[in-house]
């Protein structure tokens, strides 16, 4: 899903725009039946320049046609509502990768436990039969002692 | 039911927490190991959470660095600390190395002022440098002082980074302000390559709504 974003941001989307209001008006009456447009880039140049899967996308935004009663207002709202979406969409795939970090830093920390478990645990057996074998061997000793007493 | 926090906060217990009693004596690998190489690379916290790629590249963790905050607090990666928590300096013990080489950590935050425009990134917190290996960052020379991380606006990310000299007292001097701090550019200018260990905690104001 992110791949979809990859390359467009809210900095690369100021840095297209022309500065003037003008010739946002102009574009607009140039194309009435077109898309609406945000800053002299038409929608359809601004989903495709970021990345070249776009297609199913690019048709789910397409806005209906009409033309805005006041020019300026409406793009600049038009506008404002773009980056507002822009925003929350950054800060949606933030969360979305924070929550990521974590859970990968959680399994990692558990397989890591796991296999300390496992070898402790081996190692634990390994020592108590060390010192059952002691055990045995010591006991071992006494009694054959006892038996060959020659009185 | 209490559903579990999105974001848990690390209080007093770390990253290596009791998990529940199981009965087998022997658990079953999950993973061969190859598979276990592959994916610590695919799901690394730090490739995530963006860390490698907006602050350090990709390195090979060669050493290995605990951080701890009040004796209690461990600093896993992607985990959240309060800011009450973090106002004085950790615990960074370096582990791995010999008392012969040396060690500079930098602790920085990426995310200044906000994540969604952080024209002031990165901002540099701490630098200490001359770290003997084995032992921990008192034993070095503390180039810039420690300071309390304090996030206004969002989730912030705090990085440490370590990195290996390549002799005794290579770090020049301090930067001049601590905005707008870059720690490729520092790690160039000082000749010390690329990191060998870094882990990063979250943070956000201490009365941020947490569980919406």
């Amino acid at each position: 899903m992110e791949e979809v974003w990859e390359g467009i941001s809210l900095s690369s989307l100021h840095q297209d725009k022309p500065s003037t209001p003008s010739s946002l008006s102009v574009t607009a009456a140039a194309a009435p039946s077109s898309l609406t447009s945000v800053g002299g880039m038409v929608l359809q140049d601004f989903l495709t320049r970021g990345s070249p899967k776009v297609g199913r996308d690019g048709e789910g935004h397409r806005k209906p046609s009409k033309e805005p009663p006041e020019p300026k207002q409406q793009t600049r709202g038009v506008e404002r509502q773009r980056k507002r979406m822009m925003h929350n969409r950054e800060s949606a795939s933030r969360s979305r990768a924070r929550k990521r970090a974590y859970m990968d830093e959680l399994e990692k920390e558990v397989g890591r436990l796991r296999s300390e478990n496992r070898a402790l645990r081996a190692q634990n057996e390994k020592l108590q039969k060390a010192v059952e074998d002691q055990l045995c061997v010591a006991t071992k000793r006494t009694l054959q002692r006892t038996l060959t007493a020659p009185f | 039911m209490y559903s579990p926090p999105l974001r848990p906060i690390n209080r007093g217990s770390s990253c290596t927490s009791a998990l529940p009693n199981t009965n087998y004596l022997v658990a079953p690998l999950p993973f061969t190991f190859s598979e276990q190489k592959v994916m610590a690379r695919l799901s690394d916290p730090l490739v995530v959470g963006r860390v490698i790629g907006e602050v350090i590249d990709t390195f090979n963790p060669t050493m290995k660095m605990i951080v701890t905050y009040n004796c209690n607090k461990l600093v896993c990666n992607g985990h959240e600390l309060y800011p009450s928590a973090v106002v004085s300096k950790p615990r960074v013990e370096v582990q791995g190395g010999d008392m012969r080489s040396f060690f500079t950590l930098v602790m920085t935050d990426p995310d200044v002022p906000g994540p969604s425009d952080p024209y002031l990134r990165e901002h540099v917190h701490w630098i200490v440098t001359d770290i003997p290996g084995t032992t921990d960052a008192s034993f070095g020379k503390e180039v810039l002082s420690y300071e309390s991380p304090r996030p206004s606006i969002g989730i912030h990310r705090f990085i440490f980074v370590l990195f290996q000299q390549k002799r005794r007292q290579s770090v020049a001097a301090a930067p001049a302000t601590r905005d707008r701090f870059s720690t490729r550019r520092f790690a160039e200018d000082n000749d010390l390559g690329l990191p060998v260990a870094a882990v990063y905690f979250n943070g956000q104001r201490e009365t941020a709504a947490r569980r919406r």
